[in-house]
């Protein structure tokens, strides 16, 4: 799937704009506050009905004005090319596609696959395992909606099984209740558990190259599943066993302390964890590779290649690297990527545009 | 904000506590009514008087009925032998619709839910164990498929092990989360035939 035309009107600094967009490489250079980030979220809008910056669809509605448009041609991957028209007027939002309203807006999710990468996942690499495991989880539940059930069921268990602690602590229930759950709990958190870990292993190899391409086999990245019990779970009965073994901690606490809601994904350079020892420029390294590997996921599940938006990739990474950055996300599909610097890369397949307060200019040729 | 009536404000708050209902629906509820005439609504009253003095659960059952026993728990062609558990009455029409089943339920009122304070005491499971003594060869647990329900099958399970009856548990054609209620009926019907024994 490919962006080939973006049109947009009182969009957030946008008065009025109409270009065409490359079908590899779109670069957007400007400085601070001239709107390269705008026409990312623009895009992310087609293609997510939402922003990924307010919640508020309003905000994106050029100061003083009442409404504002988004529209874009896409170009499938066979060729063919759909229409798609957002109109925000005051709170109401309608859509068009090809012409016909498109009156769930839900439906057009996924028509449209996008990755983004924003200064903002910097905490999926640096932050608490919270941050990890919902990466995973919006990545799996995206492709596989049993997953998404499974993953909801989970939760709605574990918060009865709390209940049922706390109730156990003050000695107003038997344990008999108490284990009818503990089942449920084992089965809804073996498949969650196995579902990931089978995702891990499938990637690994994958994302050990993109890490290598982008940082010039300067470390070995690998990934792999942390355990929230002292063993390892695989099956029903060594999740039950895993429960009693922690089973008066659980009671004292009214808590659930073991499962796929408290276990974490760790990414290790040459067997040091990421989070702890990676520098900067090494996290965003490894973040990119991650989002590559999202990217390629979605488009074996989806069928359709996503388009990928970098927000200010370059910053904090080595001359090497951005060059290594570039080589590897050109084997991808349609790109854009924003950065306040000047990139001087020699690729002529390519469209450069200097942003400035609102407006697009294309620069003629790349400079060599 | 209150209406001069007083009649009028105890109207709405009486409607105001029914479920899905809001404050302002509960206005809209009652000008609508004020607009009709008075026989509809006096029919409307009628009715609802007539649920409160004339619909009762039946003994054996739990299913809602106005006569006791009910009249499935009557009708001399229904299968004795197999009794099949549901949470609520709204899913004894759901599978009476499908056409498959000709054994006899057993309503528990509800499914465990410990945040709703909701254990095996307050559900009618213990009525359940007594039915049992009389010549049931089959439990079809057909609670639904949502986290609570799962773990309602599998506390009535555990209980009729021990009791040497069969027990199955209606295949996951309905989808997981979702009421029996809403669960069209080839989907029901399917799953009715592909039980598992627990
Ligand atoms: N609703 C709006 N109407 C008009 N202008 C807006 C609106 N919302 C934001 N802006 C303007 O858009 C500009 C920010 O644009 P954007 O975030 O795209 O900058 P950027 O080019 O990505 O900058 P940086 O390099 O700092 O990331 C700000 O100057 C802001 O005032
Ligand atoms: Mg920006
Ligand atoms: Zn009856």
């Amino acid at each position: 799937m490919l962006l080939s035309r973006l049109l947009l009107k009182q969009f957030r600094n946008y008065t009025e704009l109409d270009i065409e967009l490359h079908p590899h490489l779109n670069i957007l250079t400007g400085e601070n506050g001239q709107g390269k980030t705008n026409i990312l979220e623009s895009i992310y809008c087609l293609s997510l009905v939402k922003s990924f910056r307010t919640s508020k669809d309003t905000e994106m509605v050029q100061f003083g004005r009442d409404t504002s448009t988004i529209a874009g041609d896409y170009q499938s991957d066979h060729g063919v090319t759909h229409k798609i028209v957002m109109i925000q007027n005051g709170r109401r939002k309608s859509i068009s596609l090809d012409g016909k309203r498109v009156i769930r807006h839900s439906d057009l999710i996924g028509q449209f696959p996008l990755v983004l990468f924003s200064p903002e996942d910097h905490r999926i690499t640096s932050g608490t395992p919270a941050e990890r495991r919902k990466f995973l989880d919006i990545l799996l539940s995206q492709a596989n909606r049993s997953y998404l059930k499974t993953l909801q069921e989970y939760q709605r268990i574990l918060r009865q099984r709390n209940q049922l602690l706390a109730l156990l602590a003050e000695k107003k229930i038997s344990i008999q209740e108490l284990e009818i759950w503990n089942e449920t709990l084992a089965e809804a958190g073996c498949s969650l558990i196995d579902s990931r870990r089978k995702f891990l292993h499938n990637i690994a190899e994958p994302l050990k190259e993109y890490y290598s391409s982008i940082s010039e086999n300067k470390g070995v990245l690998e990934i792999h599943y942390a355990h929230s019990s002292v063993e390892e779970i695989e099956t029903k009965e060594q999740y039950q066993e895993a429960l009693a073994s922690v089973f008066g901690k659980e009671v004292a606490l009214s808590k659930t302390i073991i499962g796929p809601h408290r276990d974490d994904i760790v990414l290790t350079i040459d067997g040091r964890d990421v989070r702890k020892h990676a520098s900067r420029g090494e996290q965003k390294s490894v973040l990119l590779a991650l989002k590559l590997i999202e990217l390629n996921y979605l488009k074996t599940k989806i069928g359709v290649t996503p388009v990928l938006l970098l927000d200010d990739i370059y910053s904090e990474l080595d001359t090497g690297r951005q060059k290594h950055v570039f080589e590897t996300i050109c084997r991808f599909g349609q790109t854009f990527i924003t950065s306040a610097t000047r990139i001087n890369f020699p690729s002529p397949d390519n469209s450069t545009f200097i942003v400035t307060n609102g407006n697009l200019v294309r620069q003629q040729s790349s400079p060599k | 904000m209150d209406f001069t009536s007083d009649v009028v404000n105890i109207a709405v708050e009486e409607l105001s506590k029914l479920p899905g209902i809001g404050k302002k629906t509960a206005q809209r509820l009652v000008f609508f009514l004020l607009k009709q005439e008075g026989e509809s609504v006096k029919s409307l009253a009628a009715a609802l008087v007539a649920l409160t003095e004339r619909v009762r659960y039946c003994p054996v059952c739990f299913n809602i009925t106005e006569q006791t026993p009910c009249a499935i728990c009557e009708h001399p062609k229904r299968d004795r032998h197999i009794i099949c558990v549901v949470e609520e009455p709204n899913d004894v029409l759901a599978i009476e619709r499908t056409g498959e089943y000709h054994g006899l339920y057993h309503v528990l009122g509800g499914a465990l839910s410990p945040l709703e304070g909701i254990g095996p005491d307050n559900l009618r499971i213990r009525e359940l164990i007594k039915r049992l003594q009389d010549d049931v060869d089959e439990l079809i647990l057909a609670t639904n498929a949502s986290a609570e329900g799962e773990a309602t099958a599998l506390y009535i399970s555990k209980l009729t092990r021990d009791l040497g009856i069969k027990t199955t548990r209606i295949a996951r054609g309905v989808p997981v989360g979702g009421d029996l209620e809403y669960t069209d009926e080839v989907t029901l019907a399917r799953a009715l035939s592909n039980r598992t024994e627990l």
